[in-house]
């Protein structure tokens, strides 16, 4: 199957995205890494081939995590930073948003706070299973080819997280 | 969660914007293949391969019931031979006799003698019939029936042999010209069972017997020459020697009687061989040839027999379907198995 490289970069920017602002916590730094990593790929577009279960996802993302790789090493600063200048963030668009809509959803945002801090407690494998496949929306398949993982595994590690999430927001309630 | 994930992904949409305008900029038209051709997938290479093996079973194989045909190449073309089976199905005697009739091929005429050709065409090829005849049959007591029908139709009996795999088999001559009084003769005695295969193969003689009549007719010239030869001597040792010429030439005068006889008998009397054999039971049928020969050894089964055919032969239509499709069934099964395995066992856990 061949698609224009647009029709993905449509269908992949915003899960690029959202992934590299929940693990970058920082706007700025989201959008720099995911630009490089759409020049990279375009740069790069011959040498892809779909083998072994490669998707054109799992290309992409793999080379964005090269890139954060390569931002956390050269710069100590966008290191992951506390909750609160994520929160900041999105206190400030959800503002912006809030302002344009008419109800207003504080709960779910606090919602979305604890579900983030308690993110922060997982192991890595379980910190990243849960950033591609809720935040990010990827698919079992690409989240497999990316983390050189079987979907059964896949599976069980989310399994696990959830629980464990499930767990310490209740433990953050009482 | 899953809504955190949209309200962070569509959270920059500007972003987004410029970056594609940015991209396009240095855009490559070049399509992205982002899945493998179908093609050149293995599931495709598995799914030809499979394909090719069945339609090459299927096109190998011959028809469940059907009996193959012999090459005339194959027999001496010196000899006027052939191979004749003959299908006869005899009015109320419930004998069946598969049969294909294969016609000497042309060119084997061109090899023989004028004078043998030229014989045959006035007066009919001089045949030395060999008949043997393969009977299918649950009764033990066929051999007997069999050999009484020789000696009835003014036959010989050569030999009678039993062993465990045949009931009998039975060796003799009967005149030719009864021979379709002994097929009838066997339909007649031979109730229920069924004559499965009737070999016919004749060599013609002609050629032996002009050859015969040749010599014959060379030696009566030798003969009235060695007479003349006689009559015509003057000295003792002229008549001794005209004396021992004659008495050579009725030795093989003699001779040739006796072969010209003998070649009569062979041409008269039909070797027959006839090879009773037990029908397969229903239990013992273990491929399609042995049921074919039991479904055949029924001409009117009775309705405990007709059952006994139609499991068998669903059985083994069964089996041979089974056979081909075999190569497809079973990956095919494992992969989806596999497929909605796994489909459901993720779908339980979002």
């Amino acid at each position: 199957m061949q698609r224009d490289f647009f029709s993905l970069y449509d269908e992949y920017y915003p899960k690029l995205y959202a992934y590299l602002l929940a693990r970058l916590r920082q706007k700025e730094a989201a959008e720099d890494v995911t630009q490089q990593t759409f020049e990279k790929a375009l740069a790069n577009l011959a040498t892809f081939k779909p083998r072994h279960g490669a998707t054109f996802g799992s290309w992409l993302f793999a080379i964005a995590k090269n890139e954060l790789v390569n931002v956390v090493r050269v710069s100590q600063k966008t290191t992951v930073v506390s909750n609160d200048v994520l929160a900041q963030t999105l206190a400030t668009e959800s503002l912006v948003e809030t302002l344009l809509r008419k109800e207003v959803e504080q709960e779910e945002h606090e919602v979305w706070l604890s579900i983030l801090s308690a993110i922060d407690t997982l192991s890595d494998d379980e910190r990243e299973v849960i950033t591609l496949k809720y935040l990010a929306g990827m698919s079992y398949d690409d989240i497999a080819a990316l983390m050189h993982k079987k979907p059964n595994t896949l599976a069980v590690i989310l399994k696990r997280a959830l629980e464990k999430i499930r767990v310490t927001i209740n433990v953050c309630k009482k | 969660m899953k809504k955190l994930g949209e309200h962070l992904q569509h959270s920059n949409p500007s972003h987004e914007q410029a970056l594609r305008q940015k991209l396009l900029a240095t855009q490559s038209q070049a399509p992205v293949q982002t899945k493998k051709l179908f093609f050149f997938s293995p599931a495709f290479a598995w799914g030809a391969g499979c394909c090719v093996i069945v339609l090459a079973a299927l096109v190998s194989k011959p028809l469940f019931f059907k009996t193959s045909g012999i090459d005339p190449e194959e027999y001496a073309m010196d000899s006027y031979s052939f191979i004749a089976r003959e299908a006869d199905m005899a009015d109320g005697a419930g004998v069946v006799m598969n049969a294909i009739v294969s016609r000497m091929p042309e060119n084997v005429a061109t090899q023989k003698d004028e004078d043998v050709i030229d014989y045959e065409e006035q007066n009919g090829a001089m045949l030395e019939q060999t008949v043997s005849v393969r009977l299918l049959t649950q009764e033990k007591d066929a051999s007997e029936t069999v050999a009484t029908l020789f000696a009835s139709l003014g036959g010989h009996l050569a030999s009678i042999r039993e062993n465990d795999d045949a009931y009998a088999t039975i060796t003799g001559s009967i005149p030719a010209t009864r021979m379709d009084l002994f097929y009838e003769g066997i339909n007649d005695l031979v109730k229920n069972e069924n004559f499965m295969e009737k070999n016919v193969q004749g060599d013609s003689v002609t050629s032996e017997a002009l050859d015969l009549a040749d010599r014959e007719t060379a030696l009566r010239t030798a003969e009235k020459d060695a007479i003349a030869q006689l009559q015509a001597a003057k000295t003792t040792e002229e008549q001794a020697q005209a004396r021992a010429t004659l008495e050579s030439i009725s030795n093989q005068l003699a001779q040739i009687d006796e072969q010209k006889k003998n070649l009569e008998d062979r041409v008269d009397y039909v070797t027959v061989s006839v090879s009773i054999e037990k029908l397969p039971a229903f239990w013992s049928v273990q491929n399609a040839y042995q049921l074919n020969e039991y479904i055949a050894g029924y001409e009117n089964p009775t309705l405990w027999q007709e059952i006994e055919i139609n499991v068998l032969t669903v059985f083994f239509l069964a089996a041979r379907v089974f056979s081909v499709a075999f190569w497809v069934i079973i990956p095919l099964g494992i992969a989806v198995a596999v497929f909605f395995r796994r489909r459901t066992f993720l779908r339980q856990l979002e």
